[in-house]
């Protein structure tokens, strides 16, 4: 089973790469968020199988904080962008 | 092989189908907003079904919620996140205008 | 009130908190009682520092609000995969059927909160973004145009509305 869940998080990790492509190319500063976004939620996916496939619990632990931290960065980004735009 | 393991398998592949769909939206769609419309929607249903496939591998109710948990607080900010970035986008195009 | 009413009517409510409390410990520690002594002190902590962040009010309708968060929750979680389908749907359509539009709702529900889960409940629903609010009215964003948006916002705002138990009837 820990195959199958280790291909699985390979798979998140080449949409974690096409996201890529989205923030290198933008071509709005709201693209490169999304993309922040995307690498957010591949993220605590691809943290939540490892911490199964691997048997590591703190694993998941770090998927939660990953989780807290997704809002926090584009929070700053919003407030950047509204103080960049008075 | 267990009817819990297949159940398991197929949420897996679902989650999947729905991460790889968010990140196409991400590349195809034609603009910021309808791109924010793919990844929140596609991405927060992907990570719905990974929890729930690896909530039944795991076999244990501490670790299910824990998922649960996760998969809200993931659903919450992508809720928050489609708002904030939609609103600054907006903003941005009417600053441009002027 | 008196001392003793008062505290008769908050002690029920402290021992509730400290018990979500500690279930909150016993899934973040995932089932792992071990540390069980420092938790039970470390809870009944948050418990009461909760009692002044979020005081428990007096006048709600407890009941109404608990019977909305139970409609809510399987007509949010079928409506977020429908727009999960509904999106994937649409990007692999080799011709991308989408007719974009952006609508003005007006709200009849109060500021805050209720007006914030309207938002982004709508976020996450077939075919519709919120983009922003203006006075009272919120500007949504529509994946396509061609059909009439406005008997499913009401019916998400109706559900809110139970939510938080304002009946601020759309």
């Amino acid at each position: 089973m820990s195959e199958v869940l280790f291909i699985a998080a390979l798979l998140l990790l080449l949409t974690i790469l096409a996201g890529l492509w989205r923030v290198l190319r933008g071509p709005a500063p709201a693209d490169r968020m999304l993309a922040v976004q995307l690498f957010g939620t591949s993220g605590v996916g691809i943290l939540l199988l490892l911490a199964e496939a691997m048997d590591e619990r703190a694993l998941r632990d770090v998927a939660l904080l990953f989780a807290l931290l997704a809002v926090l960065g584009v929070v700053a980004f919003v407030r950047w962008r509204a103080g960049a735009a008075q | 092989m267990s009817v819990a393991t297949l159940l398991a398998l197929s949420l897996l592949a679902g989650g999947l189908f729905f991460f790889i769909a968010g990140t196409l939206g991400l590349l195809r769609f034609p603009d910021q907003l309808c791109r924010i419309h793919a990844l929140t929607k596609a991405d927060n249903v992907g990570l719905g079904l990974l929890s729930g496939s690896l909530a039944l591998l795991s076999g244990s109710w501490a670790v299910a919620l824990k998922l649960l948990l996760i998969w809200l607080l993931v659903m919450a900010a992508g809720a928050t996140v489609a708002q904030l970035v939609a609103a600054s986008h907006q903003a941005g195009r009417e600053g441009d205008r002027d | 009130m008196s001392m003793t009413h008062s505290l008769l009517r908050t002690l029920p409510i402290l021992l509730w908190r400290w018990l979500l409390a500690l279930l909150l410990w016993w899934v973040l520690a995932e089932g792992d009682a071990n540390g069980l002594a420092f938790a039970l002190p470390v809870a009944l902590l948050a418990a009461l520092v909760s009692l002044q962040l979020l005081r428990p009010s007096a006048g709600r309708r407890w009941r109404v609000i608990t019977l909305g968060w139970l409609r809510f929750i399987p007509f949010f979680l079928l409506n977020s995969l429908l727009g999960g389908v509904d999106v994937a749907r649409r990007a692999f359509h080799p011709r991308l059927p989408l007719a974009l539009c952006i609508i003005r709702y007006p709200l009849n529900l109060p500021e805050g909160w209720p007006r914030v889960a309207f938002l982004s409940t709508v976020s996450l629903l077939p075919g519709t973004l919120s983009v922003k609010m203006e006075g009272d009215e919120a500007h949504i964003h529509l994946l396509d145009g061609s059909g009439d948006p406005l008997p499913a916002l009401r019916r998400v705002e109706r559900r809110v509305a139970a939510l938080f138990g304002t009946g601020g009837e759309a």
